[in-house]
This record gives structure tokens, sequence and C-alpha cells, in this order.
């Protein structure tokens, strides 16, 4: 039993390793092959064509920080229902990749707009801000967990933070929809002939996502083997101080 | 301007994270645990020693 859980631990390093490859074979394919977009369409033409190519990578990241912020959730919620140490592993391992995953999103977004739009942000547009604020929260988080003393009463506060992040989610994933932005809407799921996205460019999106769920996966295994780790060396030297004192 | 410069540069970026952060984490893993290797090896008299 516990050769399979080490077993299944250790798929992280294969499925990081397989991820990374595939990131970095979806990056070549993306900049060299992917399909072109029509410069004009019915609905206007693209300032900067081939910036689209960004999209590649950049929704599949915007994507992987949502799943990010569900296993902060998941995290978060546990640590209020059981107080376990298993909970807190993955309230640090989601807020770590939200942290990681958000920056790659709010960087390459504001490198797009610049070509596309002519300005990188818009502090008008309800998503750019309400992802830059979810980012923020990441961040928030794993600089707060660093620099606070690994107490009960720091892990309740920085989980209430964490659920309050969530809460973003929702507001951030719909917001194209519910409010006028000058971010692209919806472009996978609705109909794509008004923005020019052709059935050929969404099958190497989802392509991307799936190799960047690859890489997620391994990263979040890993993640969590070292928060355990690093639990259980703590726990280790704690019984050895108290070893010494009697 | 066609914006393929602009690829580029966010390409290298988002693949730089996540390639910094499997390497943090990697490491991370293998420091940990030779730190418990040699925790475990550890007594509490050799503690008190130092």
């Amino acid at each position: 039993m516990n050769g399979e859980k080490m077993n299944f631990r250790d798929s992280g390093y294969a499925l990081t390793y397989l991820g990374l490859a595939g990131v970095v074979f979806v990056t070549i394919l993306s900049l060299e092959y992917a399909p072109g977009l029509k410069p004009c369409t019915g609905g206007g033409c693209w300032g900067a064509p081939e910036a689209y190519r960004i999209l590649y990578l950049h929704v599949p990241f915007a994507w992987c920080s949502f799943l990010s912020f569900c296993v902060l959730f998941y995290g978060s919620l546990m640590w209020y229902l059981k107080r376990s140490e298993d909970a807190w592993v993955y309230f640090q391992s989601g807020s770590d990749l939200g942290v990681i995953f958000g920056l790659g999103v709010i960087t390459s977004g504001p490198i797009w707009a610049s070509a596309e739009w002519g300005r990188p942000w818009d502090w008008g547009d309800m998503r750019l801000n309400s992802f830059a604020l979810l980012t923020a929260v990441a961040l928030f988080l794993v600089y707060s967990r660093q620099s606070q003393p690994d107490t009960q009463q720091n892990r309740d506060t920085l989980s209430a933070v964490g659920l309050f992040g969530f809460a973003l989610v929702p507001i951030t994933a719909g917001a194209t929809t519910w409010w006028e932005t000058t971010h692209p809407e919806v472009l996978i799921v609705e109909s794509s002939e008004t923005v020019g996205m052709s059935p050929d460019v969404r099958s190497f999106l989802l392509i991307s996502f799936g190799v960047m769920c690859i890489l997620f996966t391994g990263l979040l295994i890993l993640s969590n083997k070292r928060y355990r780790l690093a639990a259980e060396v703590s726990g280790r030297k704690n019984e050895l101080d108290q070893e010494a004192i009697s | 301007m066609s914006g393929i410069t602009e690829s580029y540069i966010a390409y290298a970026i988002m693949l730089g994270l996540v390639i910094w952060f499997s390497r943090d984490v990697v490491t991370s893993i293998s420091s940990l645990e030779t730190e418990l290797e040699s925790l475990s090896d550890e007594q509490p008299n050799t503690t008190e020693e130092e």
C-alpha cells in the first residue's frame, strides 16, 4: 500500500517532465506551424495578427490558474473543516501554482494588448482587473506564509483570504459575458465566426490546454510532496528538540 | 507590425516561469530528502553536544 502511494507521488516527476516537454513542443508549433489568423473578418481587422499566437499558451495558463485557485479553495475549506496538515499542503501548493500561472497570464496578456490595442492595460476592463487582483491575492498568500510565523491563527487568517480569492474566479471567468469589456470574449465555447477563430485554431488551443493540464498535475503532485516533506522535517526537528530537552 | 516579436517574448516569459518553478520544486524536494535522512540518523545526544 505504502509502495503504491510512493509510486503515485513519484509519478509527479514523470508528469512534470512530460508536461514541460509538451509545453516546449507546443511553443515551437504555436510560433512556427500553428494555423494562421485571418487579418480581417466581418467583425473587423486585427491590429497585430501574428501576436494572436500568444493565445495558445496565455489561455491554458489562465485556465490552469483557475485550477490552482480551485486547489487553494479546497485547501482553505479543508483547513477550516479538519485542521489537517494535508489540507495545509494543498493550500500552499494552490497558492504557489496560482502565482506562477497568474504571473504568466498578467505578463503575456499586456504584451499581446500592447501589440493589438496599442496599450498594455485597460483599467476599466473588469476581467483584466479582477484577474490582476486574483494574482495579487495568491502573491499575498505566498509572501505572508513565508514572512509570518506558522501558527494556527495565521493559517486561519490566510485560509479566509484564500476563500475570498476563490470568489473572484467566477467573476473573472464570467466578466466578458456579464460586462462589456475590451478583453476578447469567450472564444472557445461560443461561436467563433465573428472573431475569425477557425476550428483548427480552437483544436490547437485545446491540445495546448491538455498538455498544460499534464504539467499542472505533475507540478501539483511534486509541490504537495515538497510541503509534506517540509512538514516531516519540521516535525522531526521538534521531536529531536523535545528528546534533547527531556 | 505583425506582433511575432511580442509572441516570442511572451512565450519566453511563460516558459521561463514554468521551468523555473519546476526546477525549484525538484531542487527543494531533493534537499529536503537529504535533510530528513540526516535527521533520521541523528540522535538527541548529538544535538545536545552541539
